[in-house]
């Protein structure tokens, strides 16, 4: 079933035909609202952080968090800006996490306490040393895009994705597209001579 | 160009165009379920301490504060007034026995004396 979900007015009229049918029209909005923003929300996630389980529990943390407060929800954006928002102040918390969690293992590293988390996983492909530089590739990427402020950050990765629109991006970010634009290409210049310092040190 | 400047370059469009390679995620199949099932069992858990309201608890302790204290003054005020009401009786001691009629030493005679020459 596709759901029209514009604003929360837009939602409320879609809400009404169920309850005359009897079914519980909460439980339904919101399973539909699930089904129609899940797979922009699973990829939001993915985008910032690089794994597929990660992104599915943050997912899964970005619904519950609008089920609790979707009735805090402002008619000023629309819902799905306002789902995205959540998505993209989870993957950031979720990184922030990320950087604690590292900074403490290199600590326990240098006492000598090794955290079996930090593992990486068994290459899955058919080159071996191909996974590995991939591997290799995607914790610099990640590194470099670590060192890039929240609001470039969230810039650069959402214009990479399908589905968003600069204007959409602003809206996230709550700003303008002329800023937007600003934070894209101040983002793509970062990362660029971040991983020409990292590649230069490498050679 | 030299040569190490190319293979960096060509090593930091490889490390770029991850991004741009990236697989778009098909979510799995039971992602709204668990999700649903995780939400009831918030609901039920919320249902279950659905009795406790911080407010009203709030209210109840200062409620019990209040009588707790109302209590302890009273308790304390009982054996004060038995002490206020034996001050009392003293008092009345003192005027029965203190009068000038009971009295062994008179000023009034004491003074009479040592006027005397």
């Amino acid at each position: 079933m596709q759901m029209n979900t514009g604003s929360r007015e837009q939602s409320r009229a879609k809400i009404q035909p169920l309850e005359q049918q009897g079914i519980t029209s909460g439980e339904r909005f919101f399973s539909d609202l699930v089904a129609e923003h899940q797979e922009m929300v699973v990829n939001t996630c993915f985008r910032f952080v690089f794994n597929r389980e990660d992104a599915e529990d943050l997912a899964q943390e970005v619904f519950v968090e609008v089920y609790r407060s979707i009735d805090k929800f402002r008619e000023e954006a629309k819902l799905s800006t306002w789902i995205y928002r959540i998505a993209v102040s989870k993957s950031l918390d979720h990184l922030r996490r990320l950087k604690r969690k590292k900074r403490f293992s290199s600590l326990k590293r240098i006492i000598g306490v090794d955290d079996p988390a930090d593992t990486i996983a068994a290459p899955s492909g058919d080159n071996p040393a191909d996974v590995l530089a991939d591997k290799e590739r995607v914790a610099v990427l990640q590194e470099a895009l670590e060192g890039l402020p929240d609001n470039q950050k969230t810039a650069f990765l959402l214009s990479k994705q399908d589905g968003y629109s600069n204007q959409e991006i602003a809206d996230i970010l709550q700003t303008t597209v002329p800023a937007v634009e600003s934070l894209i290409h101040r983002a793509k210049k970062n990362l660029k001579s971040r991983l020409e310092r990292h590649y230069t040190a490498l050679s | 160009m030299n040569r190490s400047t190319e293979q960096r370059d060509a090593e930091v469009v490889k490390t770029l165009k991850i991004l741009d390679d990236m697989p778009r995620l098909e979510v799995h199949y039971l992602f709204r379920a668990h999700l649903l099932q995780r939400i009831d069992s918030m609901e039920n858990r919320n249902s279950l301490a659905g009795g406790f309201n911080p407010r009203l608890a709030f209210f109840g302790l200062l409620l019990i504060l209040n009588i707790g204290s109302g209590m302890l003054f009273f308790m304390h005020g009982t054996p004060q007034s038995s002490i206020n009401s034996s001050g009392g009786l003293a008092d009345a001691f003192n005027e029965d026995y203190g009068g000038p009629a009971l009295s062994y030493y008179d000023q009034t005679s004491a003074d009479r004396a040592d006027a005397k020459p």
